[in-house]
C-alpha cells in the first residue's frame, strides 16, 4: 500500500469495487494486478477490509421487546379503531366540559338552590367562610389604606392650601354651606316639602354663589328640571335662589358658551347666604 | 420476500396480525442492526434504535406508501433516529482528529496482548469508519454491507447518483487511509515497546 496507484489505475479500482466495469475494463485491470504484484495485494486488502464491513455482530432476538412496546402503543389497531378511541376520548371530554357548564349555568340561575350556596351543608360552610375571610380581609386592608391617608392628611393640610377644600360630593343635603367644586352635577337630596308648624308644607328653597372664580361676576347659568338661567332682579349677582326638588340634578356651566366651567360654589338650603365679602376662600 | 408477499404483510399487520408484525422483526433486525453499529460504533445505541425504529414503523403501518420498500422506509426512520441520538451524544472534541490519532494512546501491554486479535481489527476498522463523515459512512455501509444499489442509495439519501459516487469513493479512499495510519502507528508502537 505505499505505492499509490495511478488516478488512471484508481478510477479503474474503483470502478471494480463498484462492480461497473465493463468487459474490456475488466481484462484491462486483470492484466495490470497480474503485472504489478504489490497493487495485487494492496486491492486485494481493500477488498477484505470492504468486506469486513459486513462482519457485525448480530444483536440479540429483539422481537419480543418491539411487540411488547407496539402492543403498548396500541400499534396492532386498525386506523378504524384508532379513530373510535380518539373518538370516544372526545366524546368524553366533551360530557364533561358540558357538565362543568350545566353546573355553572344553575349556579347562576338558581344560587338558592345551588348545593354549593347551601349554608347548612358542609360545601356550603366552606364557601362562606372563605367568602366571609376574603371579606374580612378587604376590610382590614382598607382601614389600613384609610389609615394611612389619614395620617398623610394631617401633614399636608397643616402645609396649608391656598383654596378651600372641595366637596364633591354629588348631593345637596339641607342646611349644606360647604363650597363645592361647579364642575359636579349635583342631585338634592333634601326633602321639598317641609314642616312649617301647621300652616302647611313650605318648599324648599337653595341659595347658590359663585366663590372667587375669576370672572364669576360674569354670570353663571344653574340648571335644574325646572329653571335654568340667573334672574333678574337679585341685588347680589353671584347668588341665585331657586326652588329644589328632591332628586333633581344641580348643573352649573357657563352662561355665555352653554360649557360646563369650574366654578368654587357655596350652596346654601332653606338658610339666607351670607355677604359675599364674608364668604371664605 | 417479493414486494406482493411484503405488500400482503403489511396489510395483515396493519389489521394487527402480530405474526406478521413479528415476520418483519426477524427479517430485518439483523440487517437494521449491523447498518446501526457501523454508523454509531456503539452496540447499544445501535440496539436502542432499532427497538424505536421497529416500534414508530409498526405503529404507524397505515401511513405506509406502497411505492417504497418496506426496508427503505424502516432505515429511513432508523437514520433519523441515529442522527437525532449522535446529535444529542455528540463529544465536544472533533472525532476525525481525535480519533486519528487515537492509536499513539494505546498502552503497549495492551497493543502486544491483542495486535493479532479479530478484536483489535475490528476496533481500528470502527475508529476508521468513525473518521468518516456521516454522508461518506453511510454511504459505503450502504454500499458495501447492505448491497444497496447506487440508485437506492441516491433516492434514501435524496442527493443525486454522481454525488453518492463521488462519497463512495472519497469515503473507500478515507477508510483505506485511517487503517494505514492505524497499522502504521501500532508497528511503530510494538517496534518501540519490544
Amino acid at each position: 500500500m505505499s505505492r499509490l496507484p495511478s488516478k488512471q489505475v484508481r478510477r479503474l479500482l474503483d470502478g471494480a469495487l463498484d462492480g461497473d466495469l465493463d468487459a474490456p475494463s475488466k481484462a484491462h485491470l486483470s492484466d495490470l494486478l497480474r503485472a504489478d504484484p504489490v497493487l495485487r495485494e494492496s486491492f486485494a486488502a481493500e477488498r477484505r477490509l470492504l468486506a469486513a464491513l459486513k462482519e457485525a455482530e448480530q444483536p440479540r432476538d429483539l422481537t419480543g421487546p418491539i411487540l411488547g412496546r407496539v402492543q403498548q402503543h396500541r400499534g396492532f389497531l386498525s386506523r378504524s379503531a384508532r379513530l373510535r378511541v380518539w373518538g370516544w376520548r372526545a366524546g368524553i371530554a366533551a360530557s364533561l366540559l358540558m357538565a362543568v357548564g350545566a353546573v355553572m349555568f344553575f349556579e347562576r340561575s338558581y344560587p338558592s338552590r345551588s348545593p354549593w350556596t347551601d349554608p347548612s351543608g358542609p360545601v356550603g360552610d366552606v364557601v362562606n367562610t372563605v367568602r366571609a375571610d376574603a371579606a374580612s380581609g378587604a376590610q382590614a386592608l382598607a382601614a389600613a389604606g384609610d389609615a394611612l391617608q389619614g395620617r398623610l392628611a394631617g401633614p399636608l393640610a397643616s402645609v396649608g392650601s391656598p383654596r378651600p377644600h372641595l366637596s364633591r360630593r354629588p348631593e345637596l343635603p339641607l342646611g349644606d354651606t360647604s363650597v363645592y367644586d361647579g364642575r359636579v352635577t349635583f342631585r338634592v337630596a333634601a326633602d321639598p316639602h317641609l314642616p312649617s308648624g301647621g300652616i302647611g308644607p313650605r318648599q324648599a328653597r337653595a341659595w347658590v354663589r359663585a366663590v372667587g372664580a375669576p370672572g364669576a361676576e360674569d354670570g353663571f347659568v344653574v340648571t335644574t328640571a325646572r329653571w335654568q338661567g340667573r334672574p333678574a332682579g337679585l341685588s347680589d349677582p353671584r347668588a341665585l335662589r331657586s326652588d329644589w326638588e328632591a332628586g333633581a340634578a344641580v348643573r352649573t356651566h357657563d352662561e355665555a358658551s352653554a360649557l360646563e366651567r369650574s366654578w368654587w360654589l357655596r350652596f346654601w338650603m332653606n338658610a339666607q347666604p351670607a355677604p359675599v365679602q364674608s364668604l371664605e376662600r | 420476500m417479493t414486494r406482493t408477499e411484503e405488500h400482503q404483510l403489511i396489510l395483515r399487520a396493519a389489521a394487527g396480525d402480530k405474526a406478521a408484525a413479528e415476520v418483519f422483526i426477524r427479517a430485518y433486525q439483523g440487517q437494521l442492526y449491523s447498518y446501526l453499529v457501523r454508523m454509531s460504533g456503539k452496540p447499544e445505541m445501535a440496539e436502542d434504535i432499532v427497538q424505536d425504529a421497529f416500534v414508530r414503523v409498526l405503529s404507524n403501518l397505515d401511513r405506509f406508501d406502497p411505492r417504497f420498500r418496506f426496508s427503505t422506509w424502516l432505515f429511513t426512520i432508523a437514520r433519523r433516529l441515529y442522527l437525532n441520538a449522535a446529535a444529542k451524544s455528540k463529544p465536544a472534541y472533533n472525532t476525525e482528529i481525535v480519533d486519528a490519532r487515537a492509536g499513539i494512546s494505546r498502552t503497549p501491554a495492551r497493543s502486544a496482548a491483542v495486535a493479532d486479535s479479530d478484536a483489535f481489527i475490528r476496533d481500528d476498522l470502527r475508529r476508521a469508519l468513525m473518521s468518516l463523515s456521516v454522508e461518506q459512512r453511510e454511504i459505503l455501509v450502504l454500499f458495501h454491507q447492505q448491497d444497496w444499489p447506487i440508485w437506492l442509495i441516491a433516492q434514501h439519501l435524496e442527493m443525486p447518483e454522481g454525488t453518492v459516487k463521488s462519497h463512495l469513493h472519497r469515503g473507500r479512499h478515507r477508510l483505506r487511509d485511517a487503517m494505514t495510519a492505524h497499522s502504521d502507528t501500532a508497528r511503530h508502537v510494538e517496534e518501540v515497546w519490544s
